[in-house]
């Protein structure tokens, strides 16, 4: 299949989705290379880059998805005036820092990095589905090990973990410099 | 570094955050801590304490105690390094007593940054607008499509559901008894139906606007007969029409018909 029909089909499944779909799902249902898929999604990008685009398409933990691009919201605000979305409180943020870099992770270890208890915390994180239970520690009292979700990398449009441990080493080295 | 410090407490996510503070505000660097006087800044920090939460407070105390007890540990006099048999024991009391509480500030400092850069994210995040699915259902008509639905769709209506529920009361069932038709009596019915026509839908041995407590003796009328070896039934597949038969005695009509 040639690259420009696979851009097309792919700006079509992603647009009909809604919510991020998986690269898998759409390479074995259509029969494509994932290879060819990724590569198609990287040329869809660089179309949506020119400013007459409105929108744009990303990666999600290995799902695509198709957004309106940031830049486009001022515009968007004044016609739809949408309700101000409810951020995560700093306790939150840095729980789940945590349990990005050091998943799977028990309650007990988180609270020993941040120093306070993380209880209340915890349970907003899951009620939010940001982060669930993924398995049991095999020690004494068999402890609940905690990781993220699919829809935490989404929340924060993320690509996957790894993105972001890179960009904080990157920081880091910016700042000693 | 002998200045006032005047902070709410509640500013803070607990002990290592507010000792982050006061390191950053007085440039102190991380690895060479003034135990001393970082203990004093912390203490006189401590003033709105009563403000608290007692859990959030135990914490703070306990950073307190840590915070105390490493300034007495260095208060204490430094093994003498020149004696050779008492340097192997000395190493062991050599180390810093401000190394873990260090390692543990360098630690919450990481993840700190951490949940900063994750705000930058989600407040970009929130400028990219999505859509909804595209609605499919219509071009399977005779299928029954389920919408996706995660488990933390479950618990999002669950959750509204009982919110909903608090303030009414719970509904009152009314059941009438006064019009059903006795056991016994449905018995009779539906056995004298089957006698004439032999085989009979189960929708049809009541009147589509009966009561429900109607359909529910009827279909233990139905189960009585069964017991007593009187008639089949027959339900193909889960929600198909349930079809009762006719034994006359060991002759089954359904394995005739089939």
């Amino acid at each position: 299949m040639d690259k420009e029909l696979l851009m097309g089909i792919l700006e079509a499944i992603v647009f009909s989705s809604g919510e991020p779909i998986s690269v898998d799902e759409i390479s074995n249902s259509l029969g494509i290379k994932k290879e060819n898929i990724f590569e198609a999604v990287e040329s869809l990008k660089l179309e949506y880059k020119k400013r007459h685009r409105g929108i744009t398409i990303s990666v999600i933990g290995n799902r695509l998805r198709l957004t309106t691009k940031p830049e486009i919201f001022p515009y968007l605000e004044k016609i739809f005036k949408p309700k101000m979305k409810v951020k995560l409180k700093r306790a939150a943020l840095e729980t789940l820092a945590i349990i990005m870099f050091k998943q799977p992770i028990t309650k007990t270890e988180i609270e020993m990095i941040r120093g306070v208890n993380v209880e209340k915390t915890l349970s907003s994180l899951i009620e939010k589905g940001l982060v669930r239970e993924v398995a049991r520690m095999d020690a004494p009292g068999k402890p609940i090990l905690y990781g993220i979700t699919d829809y935490c990398l989404e929340y924060f449009g993320l690509e996957s973990i790894d993105e972001l441990k890179n960009e904080y080493e990157s920081l880091r080295i910016a700042e000693t410099n | 570094m002998k200045t006032l410090i005047n902070v709410k407490l509640e500013a803070f996510e607990g002990p290592l955050d507010l000792l982050l503070h006061l390191i950053e505000r007085n440039k102190i660097n991380v690895y060479d801590i003034p135990i001393s006087e970082i203990t004093e800044q912390y203490l006189s920090c401590l003033e709105d304490l009563e403000n608290l939460d007692i859990d959030t407070a135990s914490q703070f105390l306990l950073m307190a105690s840590t915070l105390l007890s490493i300034k007495s540990k260095m208060l204490l006099p430094q093994a003498k390094k020149n004696d050779e048999a008492q340097m192997e024991i000395s190493t062991a009391f050599d180390e810093d007593p401000r190394a873990e509480l260090v390692e543990k500030l360098i630690e919450y400092k990481k993840y700190k940054e951490i949940a900063i850069l994750l705000r930058e994210k989600e407040e970009k995040e929130m400028l990219l607008m999505k859509k909804e699915p595209e609605d499919f259902s219509t071009f399977w008509e005779d299928e029954i499509i389920l919408p996706k639905i995660s488990v933390r769709d479950i618990v999002k209506i669950y959750l509204s559901i009982l919110r909903e529920n608090k303030n009414k009361k719970s509904l009152e069932v009314k059941v009438n008894l006064k019009d059903s038709v006795p056991l016994k009596e449905k018995i009779k019915q539906v056995y004298k139906e089957l006698l004439k026509k032999k085989n009979v839908k189960f929708t049809d041995l009541f009147n589509k606007s009966c009561s429900r407590i109607e359909v529910i003796v009827t279909f233990l009328a139905l189960l009585e007969l069964f017991k007593l070896g009187k008639v089949d039934i027959i339900q193909e597949n889960p929600f198909d029409e349930i079809l009762i038969f006719l034994k006359l005695g060991r002759e089954n009509l359904w394995t005739k018909n089939s």
